[in-house]
């Protein structure tokens, strides 16, 4: 094959079975790869009721077809799993250099089922497959961790592991690679840590062929010169990272402020990219073959928060800082070290803590149960909190089970922000419309990375939209949610696709995307049939969802954003009007009035 | 009368240069327009930019008055 390998490693940790399967070529484009191939077998193998943290719950790695090609970003990959925090699928992101290196050991994916009877790493060096002990590294950070198992092994090996909270099951730990790149939403930290699995650790030359190399290359070439280009006239993600959005959330009246009570945050200049490019940015940093260098390797030296890394992102000021109202950016930027030392989503991470405040301020929880007064503001606590919540020490018991099981506990689950149980990310919807019918209508919970319609109300990408209303938001909702699946099933960044590999004119027509495509693979799509493919792994998704034993009444919001208008800001007075988007949005799937998709639709998407 | 204009990401390179933070101050005279403001400072317009005045999309022909915010940054999204 082009583009993919073919070949899939399936291992089982309980009896160390090691088998290599191969995918058909007519499979492998119906379902695009990474994300796609992920649902697939996982709807086709595993009853969705499973009990995430149980041995039956399967643990895939998914690169894309054009994961370790020349594509521009053609660098990622997922992990896709049932998750612990929501009960529904879930499929986490990232980057970095690990999904390259993953691609060159000859796998698209890897499955892991089982349970290894005590802590294991495996060490896939293309065909030779070992599993080795980890009870040496169990225990230890993440940098710890792969600095140990990079010397064991070989060093140019890549690595994505657990740390300690992942090991101890919290149910926001995330799947780190690169030592600071983030497979960060859902708990999937808390499923590889459940089968003893600590690490993954890769390496291997063996490139991806062609169908058509010339065009490939030249394609590429092309589209990066033309952001390398445009990067020159000036790139906010090169030069503040993706810090520069907090003062643009706060301008619209919707950055996340103690626990979305308000959309406005009076500290929003304390904690923004200027902030952080002054203090403590050392240099921008690529993904690997990355033209825009969005991340972050920062340092701080001040004695109480001292640290290096990388980071940190957008959604870790907005979750570690506004939302817990606190505008001390070296506590968040030590925080967010923490977290990845750690191995903790920041995003939920810092949303449970700030439910946790909220609750604590309203008396809700008793002081004894936190063991001091916790509120608002108070940045040294957060700092502590995150360490608790990795450990499961004292109340960090409580907050490593997520925002939605810490409300619900104290009789108010209504003040966990979350929609399926996944916290929001940095976009209060009640001022960006579209994003709550998103959140809403994900397939893995509250995600802004499942059709980011805030690039559309935000940041005017392809157009500006107003975000305070909801015509027409059900349709490029959807398109947003197609495009996004396409995006993350070949094993691209949405930064640089969304922009350059789609015509932004025509409501996000992947033009440029088809034709990489299918110079990589072969496979002949045009840009509607690689459409109806995004919409394949949706529906499929969505039907794994309710196998589940979800139905309509999860596709909602909590009832902050559904009856309490915002008291100030641009979009003071504002609820999210879900319904009647929703409605929309039903139809527009071809979903029946309790969002179960209709023969109809699953006969043209060849899925019956 | 006075209004505001706040400038986000690489947009604050049109600041004048001894500008602390992405907000200045400025007396204008009544009439002027959004995109009167726009082309003073020489603020790009068009759809690689996103304009707004007290946080919602205006015309670039709407009037500022007294205590308005006028904020401006590149459409690029990530984040």
């Amino acid at each position: 094959m082009d583009g993919w390998h073919g070949r899939i490693l399936r291992i089982n940790l309980s009896d160390e079975n090691i088998n290599i399967e191969e995918i058909d070529f007519h499979t492998a484009a119906e379902f695009i790869g990474g994300r796609g191939w992920a649902i697939k077998y996982l709807i086709d193998e595993m009853d969705p009721s499973v009990d995430p943290l149980s041995p039956d719950n399967m643990l895939i790695f998914a690169t894309g077809p054009l994961t370790a090609t020349p594509a521009p970003t053609g660098n990622r990959y997922m992990v896709v799993t049932k998750s612990p925090l929501t009960g529904a699928l879930t499929n986490s992101n990232s980057g970095g250099s690990f999904p390259t290196e993953m691609k060159r050991t000859g796998f698209d994916m890897f499955i892991f089922e089982g349970r290894a009877e005590s802590p294991v790493y495996l060490w896939i060096n293309e065909n030779d497959i070992k599993f080795r002990p980890a009870s040496h590294v169990w225990g230890k950070t993440i940098p710890e961790s792969e600095d140990t198992l990079i010397q064991e092994t070989d060093p140019k090996a890549k690595v994505a592991c657990i740390g300690p909270a992942g090991e101890n099951l919290v149910k926001v730990a995330s799947i780190m690679n690169d030592k600071h790149r983030a497979a960060g939403r859902s708990g999937v930290g808390a499923v590889m840590g459940s089968k003893n699995l600590k690490a993954v650790v890769v390496r291997g030359s063996v490139e991806p062929s062609f169908a058509n190399p010339n065009k490939m290359r030249e394609l590429s070439k092309q589209v990066n010169l033309e952001v390398g280009e445009d990067i020159k006239k000036g790139s906010s993600l090169r030069e503040y990272g993706t810090a520069y959005v907090p003062p643009v959330t706060n301008e619209l009246g919707i950055l996340p402020t103690r626990n979305f009570q308000a959309g406005v945050f009076e500290g929003v200049d304390n904690i923004s990219g200027n902030a952080l490019k002054e203090k403590y940015l050392i240099r921008a940093k690529p993904c690997y073959r990355c033209p825009i260098a969005c991340g972050r390797e920062t340092e701080i030296n001040e004695p109480d928060y001292k640290g290096a890394g990388e980071g940190p992102e957008y959604e870790t000021i907005a979750a570690l800082g506004s939302a817990c109202g606190v505008d001390n950016l070296a506590a968040v930027t030590k925080a967010n070290y923490l977290c990845n030392e750690l191995g903790l989503d920041t995003i939920s991470a810092g949303m449970t803590i700030a439910c946790a405040m909220e609750l604590s301020e309203k008396n809700i929880i008793p002081e004894e149960d936190i063991g001091f007064q916790l509120r608002f503001g108070d940045a040294d606590a957060m700092i502590d909190l995150v360490q608790a919540m990795a450990h499961r020490d004292g109340f960090g018991e409580v907050l490593a089970e997520g925002s939605y099981r810490l409300a619900e506990k104290y009789g108010h689950p209504e003040y966990a922000i979350t929609a399926k149980r996944l916290e929001f990310p940095g976009y209060d919807p009640r001022g960006s419309k579209g994003m709550g019918l998103l959140y809403a209508t994900s397939n893995i919970g509250a995600s802004h990375m499942a059709g980011d319609m805030a690039y559309a109300e935000v940041f005017g990408v392809p157009e500006k939209l107003d975000p305070l209303t909801t015509e027409n938001k059900a349709a490029l909702t959807k398109r947003f949610e197609d495009a996004f699946t396409i995006i993350d099933a070949a094993g691209l960044c949405v930064f640089l696709s969304v922009r350059y590999l789609f015509e932004p004119e025509v409501n996000l027509w992947p033009r440029k995307l088809t034709q990489i495509m299918n110079y990589a693979t072969g496979a002949d799509y045009d840009e509607e049939s690689l459409l109806l493919a995004g919409e394949r792994i949706f529906n499929l998704e969505r039907l794994f969802l309710l196998k589940a034993g979800f139905t309509k009444k999860d596709d909602s919001l909590p009832l902050r954003m559904l009856n309490e208008p915002l008291a100030e800001g641009p979009a003071k007075g504002q609820v999210v009007e879900l319904e009647e988007m929703l409605s929309e949005f039903y139809i527009l799937r071809g979903w029946d009035e309790s969002g179960v998709p209709t023969n109809e639709k699953l006969s043209e998407l060849g899925l019956i | 009368m006075r209004v505001k204009l706040r400038l986000f990401a690489t947009y604050q390179q049109f600041l004048p240069s001894n500008t602390e933070g992405n907000t200045i101050e400025i007396e204008v005279q009544g009439g002027t327009r959004v995109g009167d403001l726009m082309s003073l400072y020489d603020i790009p317009i068009g759809a690689d930019s996103v304009i707004l005045l007290n946080g919602i999309t205006p015309s670039l022909n709407d009037h500022v008055k007294d205590g308005d915010v006028v904020s401006a940054f590149p459409a690029m999204a990530g984040g």
